[in-house]
């Protein structure tokens, strides 16, 4: 109790759901959700496939509806404004919210033009600033070390690692304030997962994180909020240590035992 | 006793698939023996280095040569570009809404249509409408509106760009959409999207299509035939730029073409027998320049595909 009441205090919210509803066509796959998440801490999302999770962060850069017919109900405010209105710049919005996806998707680019791709779009062309660029997002990234000797080698030569790490990078490359990670470690061995948890626990200095994950091991280890999402609804939301050690709900109760999911 | 019988029916069924995939290239090795055997004679460098004479029973078919490659290279560049925006427009912007089915069952269909039709509809279209329409507009008596290269190559293009189109959309579809994703999460707009990682992604496939319009339209003979192309020509449809004496080619001038030689010597010959041999000598020249060409294209896409790696 002590330590919710002390962090409380210090933190900000940077993006606000208030009563988000999510429909692909006709199915709703998130069902009147209201939850904050904080600047400079990682909330993590978890619950059984098919739950809505990946839905739900991908609600707030708006990319479900590229490839989907959606509809949406509710709000999504960044710093208060809410990303669904009209009057709102996709371009700005996705350079402002970054993502990691669930499988490492380089471009089958260099190393180096993946990292570069986003500024590139915004007409960064000075190859003395996207050198900086380049070595800044990797060194972010835990990649520079690497990879700094052969920069124009092909991003998928890389491990998968290594290039979950690239995509990380090149989504810092755009200097972004939120960075939602949809199951990043879902497609990784344990050793590259362990890497990109100590990276998350690193970023969240600099960026409020959002991360999907089914693993509740990670989602105890690095997280600092927890939403336990169910059949699109949000059960439970709390500090991760109320949640893993005490939890409100019987249903939470149960997916985190094992019970279920 | 019932295991038997369907061990007997996959037997069958195999050696039928393989008589008919037997029978298929059989045919096409009977086709190129034949032409190699009754042309490979006369293809001397006279014979390609040289015009017809003496009403096409001697001399070379240089002109055809020409004239073929001026128009099929003249045929991609008018069809590449337009192919690959109409292919770009169904994948990336319509999808699978109405407007989009309508379009995709005009090029089916369009693709069913037989080359004759093509034919005469690029002297009404093309040569009456379009040219005759410029020439009053820009007060030429007679220069865009006749049969002339361009129209001739206008017409093959039509023809092939159905094949252009789906070979194309084939190829931007099977670029993965999580790249698409990944892209559009950076804040890519739908044209970034396109132009920097659906293109270059498609690049060798879009290339495909280029190959297999090649083969459907260097071989083509109704399109052309009342186009632009011609019986015989004393010169070839070159144009010299006044002052500096280089030679362009025309395309607004008339043109021999290889299939098109083909056919008139067959059929409207004086002498029918005494062209017969370099009747075959010309289909054997058509079908290794269909191959030449093929063939460039074919290295140029693995120097794409090696620079994508």
């Amino acid at each position: 109790m002590n330590t919710r009441h002390k962090t409380k205090e210090q933190i900000k919210t940077k993006v606000k759901l208030d009563g988000l509803t999510f429909y692909y066509g006709k199915y709703k796959a998130i069902d009147n959700i209201s939850m904050e998440f904080f600047e400079c801490k990682v909330t993590a999302i978890i619950g059984p496939s098919g739950c809505g999770k990946s839905t739900l962060i991908k609600a707030i850069n708006r990319i479900s509806e590229i490839t989907n017919d959606v509809k949406v109900e509710g709000k999504v405010l960044l710093d208060n404004k809410n990303v669904y209105d009209r009057d709102v710049d996709l371009v700005d919005l996705r350079r402002r919210v970054g993502m990691v996806f669930q499988r490492p998707n380089p471009f089958p680019k260099s190393i180096y033009d993946n990292v570069v791709f986003g500024p590139r779009l915004y007409g960064v062309n000075n190859k003395k600033q996207l050198d900086e660029i380049v070595e800044y997002s990797l060194t972010k990234s835990a990649l520079w070390n690497e990879v700094k000797d052969r920069l124009n080698h092909s991003a998928i030569s890389l491990s998968g690692g290594q290039q979950q790490r690239l995509c990380i990078a090149r989504a810092l490359a755009v200097d972004p304030e939120v960075l939602l990670m949809d199951e990043p470690c879902s497609a990784l061995d344990p050793t590259a997962t362990a890497r990109i948890e100590e990276l998350i626990e690193d970023l969240k200095k600099y960026y409020t994180i959002a991360i999907v994950t089914h693993n509740m091991q990670q989602a105890a280890r690095i997280s600092d909020y927890t939403g336990f999402l169910l059949n699109g609804q949000l059960m439970e939301y709390n500090i991760t240590t109320d949640i893993f050690t005490n939890p409100d709900n019987k249903v939470t109760e149960d997916y985190i035992t094992g019970r279920f999911g | 006793m019932i295991i038997k019988k369907r061990k007997i029916f996959n037997a069958f069924f195999q050696g039928l698939c393989f008589g008919m995939a037997f029978f298929v290239i059989s045919v096409l090795i009977a086709i190129l023996v034949r032409v190699f055997f009754g042309g490979a004679g006369v293809i001397t460098p006279g014979f390609l280095l040289k015009k017809p004479i003496e009403g096409m029973t001697a001399g070379g078919i240089f002109p055809a040569i020409f004239g073929t490659i001026c128009i099929t290279v003249l045929m991609i560049i008018m069809a590449i570009p337009a192919g690959i925006a109409a292919a770009i427009y169904l994948t990336e912007y319509t999808g699978k809404e109405f407007l989009g089915r309508v379009i995709r069952a005009s090029i089916n269909n369009l693709a069913g249509v037989p080359s004759i039709v093509f034919g005469l509809f690029g002297v009404g279209f093309f040569i009456l409408f379009v040219g005759r329409g410029v020439d009053r507009i820009m007060g030429f008596s007679l220069a865009f509106g006749q049969p002339v290269m361009l129209w001739a190559a206008a017409t093959l293009a039509l023809l092939v760009l159905p094949v252009i189109i789906v070979t194309t959309e084939e190829a931007l579809n099977s670029v993965p959409v999580s790249l698409r994703e990944a892209a559009f999460a950076l804040g890519a707009t739908k044209w970034q999207v396109v132009r920097n990682v659906v293109l270059p992604q498609a690049r060798s496939g879009i290339l495909t299509g280029a190959i297999l319009s090649i083969s459907r339209g260097a071989g083509e003979t109704a399109p052309i035939l009342f186009t632009g192309c011609a019986y015989f020509l004393p010169r070839l449809p070159v144009f010299t730029i006044p002052y500096v004496h280089i030679p362009v080619i025309n395309p607004l001038d008339q043109f021999m073409c290889l299939s098109y030689h083909i056919f008139i010597m067959a059929t409207q010959s004086t002498n029918i027998e005494a062209t017969r041999p370099i009747q075959y000598g010309t289909t054997l020249v058509l079908i290794g320049l269909t191959f030449l060409l093929n063939l460039s294209v074919i290295i140029f896409r693995i120097y794409f595909r090696k620079r994508q790696r």
